[in-house]
């Protein structure tokens, strides 16, 4: 068990108890507002806002603020006004569930003004807020939306029709970073070999083409799996594995989809499923 | 429970008070700290004396691209004054710079806030410096660095200092030169950048000359070769094939239907300057290379 040392005697440093200086650097003036600006997708609940000010009569007041992000990674601004005193302490907290890393991307700053004609001044927080860790500030780190682990996300394609080709698109106000897609196309009976070839297009522009290891036949069913490590490969007897560049990030607008070689009125491609990384990109 | 419910739920219980036990005895007391309302010291650690002036420098490679800078000071009569400069840099890369005039007092608070900028675009740095021009100005401080994106704002105090190779690149789809029939691809990373390749696709047309062409891909440092690829199958006369060179892939055509070439490319870093072009043993002069498009990850590198 171990000993306090303490030294007999007063100690030899005085503090200054009475008429202490606020400790905060940040002065909030009477002409300031809070602004809270968010990105969201999906977002069920409202977000909350929690400040602590040391207020000029000495008091430490706690103040908390609603804040509903939007649903389709649109811009939602709120603004709060604020009392004169120092700011001490601000945090930006989800409760309930339904907030992961990458699905709300917040700013939280002051402008001097009202509104959305007022100045802002001073960026207090930057990031994404998640149901198991806050937004803090002071001595926060202020990210960037498109640092950092994103959302992950199994997206369903569209089910094309008959004869139809597969495409998922990359949605607005987002960036993606595929990590794996499945899809199974269903060949009629006419005698043709098809090959099935991944492009990812910018919306226009073709950046890359990926090929199957093999051709498929007629009437057969062909399922084909696209992710990192994958060797090129006809596994077992209906499965293709084929490398899929996961380094690969996707803007919105981007395009994944299926060019095939003689692909007849009778071919039927499932839904495709491709699992992303998705970030907020405003 | 809808979501009004689930909402007031959320209010109530994060604004009542907690519950007490009937026994529990409370007791108010008065704080034993004081703070000082009148003469309380400057709330910042940035003295701006009479001599500093700001330095705003941009490198942006993003036509139609600026940014605001707001700077929040505290005058020495105890009034507290706004300032903001609109910059409105060149899209070439290199380096702009401004220099502005600033009153004597303390810095409470610089924030500089993009327009029309996306990632790896812009970079910029902001110092507080004393004297008029270079090269006789000593650095007084770094206030703020770093890359400015929409959502992204620079701020002071409290910065996060980020170098212009660090975090995450512009992505760019660049659309290269249309060689003329019989020449090569070839393309320069451009002046103050460093690039990431991620893709690379281009279409070759072949004319009836009989030969069998094996296009390869190389990048060089100048007059050095740094790296060289090649398809696993020749392309004959009177085809197009499609060329894709793409990092994590395999080297790969299928034997049956070859009109489609997939080529490997290792993680390529390169430098202004650096070149990528094809050469294709076998290529003949009425062949035609269409314009290779290019995709990279893109960051400032003055």
């Amino acid at each position: 068990m171990g000993s306090v040392l303490q030294a007999p005697g007063a100690p030899e440093i005085g503090h200054l108890i009475p008429g202490v200086p606020p400790p905060a650097a940040l002065y909030i003036s009477p002409n300031e507002q809070l602004v809270v600006d968010s990105w969201g997708y999906a977002c069920q609940l409202p977000v909350f806002i929690k400040l602590r000010m040391l207020r000029p009569g000495g008091y430490v007041d706690t103040s908390y603020y609603l804040h509903p992000p939007s649903s389709d990674r649109s811009l939602v601004t709120t603004y709060h006004d604020l009392a004169e005193g120092h700011l001490l302490t601000a945090m930006v907290y989800a409760m309930g569930s339904g907030y992961h890393r990458g699905q709300c991307y917040m700013n939280v700053g002051l402008q001097r003004g009202e509104g959305a004609v007022g100045i802002y001044h001073h960026q207090l927080i930057a990031g994404y807020v998640t149901n198991c860790s806050a937004l803090v500030w002071p001595w926060a780190r202020l990210e960037s939306s498109v640092e950092g682990p994103g959302l992950i996300r199994s997206v369903a394609g569209l089910d094309p029709a008959a004869g139809a080709e597969i495409s998922v698109t990359v949605p607005v106000g987002a960036r993606w970073r595929p990590h794996s897609i499945r899809f199974v196309l269903v060949t009629d009976g006419t005698a043709v070999n098809r090959e099935v070839d991944l492009v990812i297009d910018d919306g226009a522009t073709t950046l890359l083409i990926i090929e199957p290891p093999a051709l498929q036949g007629a009437g057969g069913t062909r399922g084909y799996n696209y992710g990192a490590d994958f060797p090129m490969q006809a596994a077992l007897a209906q499965e293709f594995l084929i490398p899929l560049p996961v380094g690969l990030i996707l803007l919105a607008g981007y395009r994944i989809r299926t060019v095939t070689a003689l692909l007849t009125g009778g071919d039927n491609y499932g839904i495709p499923r491709v699992l992303v990384e998705e970030w907020i990109e405003p | 429970m809808n979501q009004e419910e689930q909402l007031e739920d959320l209010v109530e219980e994060e604004a009542a008070p907690p519950e007490a036990a009937e026994e529990f005895e409370f007791k108010t007391l008065r704080p034993e700290v004081s703070f000082a309302t009148r003469d309380v010291q400057p709330p910042s650690e940035c003295y701006i004396s009479r001599d500093d002036r700001l330095r705003i420098h941009a490198w942006n490679v993003m036509a139609g691209g600026s940014f605001w800078v707001h700077a929040r000071i505290l005058r020495p009569d105890g009034q507290i004054t706004q300032n903001t400069w609109q910059c409105v840099p060149t899209s070439d890369g290199v380096s702009n710079a401004w220099w502005e005039d600033l009153m004597e007092g303390f810095l409470l608070a610089l924030n500089v806030v993009p327009v029309a900028l996306k990632a790896g675009g812009c970079y910029v740095r902001v110092m507080l410096v004393r004297g008029v021009a270079p090269p006789t100005v000593p650095v007084a401080e770094t206030l703020v660095c770093g890359y400015l994106a929409s959502g992204s704002i620079l701020s002071w105090p409290y910065p996060r200092y980020v170098g212009p190779c660090e975090g995450p690149g512009r992505l760019r789809v660049i659309v290269g030169t249309d060689p003329a029939a019989g020449l090569e691809i070839l393309e320069a990373v451009p002046t103050a950048v460093r690039w990431r390749v991620l893709s690379i696709h281009a279409q070759l047309t072949t004319s009836a000359a009989a030969a069998d062409r094996y296009p390869t891909l190389w990048m060089a440092d100048g007059a050095n070769l740094i790296v060289w690829t090649a398809p696993v199958v020749g392309q004959p006369a009177s085809t197009i094939y499609e060329y894709s060179w793409t990092r994590e892939l395999e080297t790969h055509s299928l034997a049956l239907y070859a009109q489609i070439a997939q080529v490997g490319l290792p993680e390529l870093w390169l430098t202004a300057g650096q070149r990528i072009g094809t050469n294709t043993p076998g290529l003949q002069a009425g062949d035609n290379w269409g314009a290779p498009v290019l995709y990279v990850e893109e960051w400032v590198e003055p």
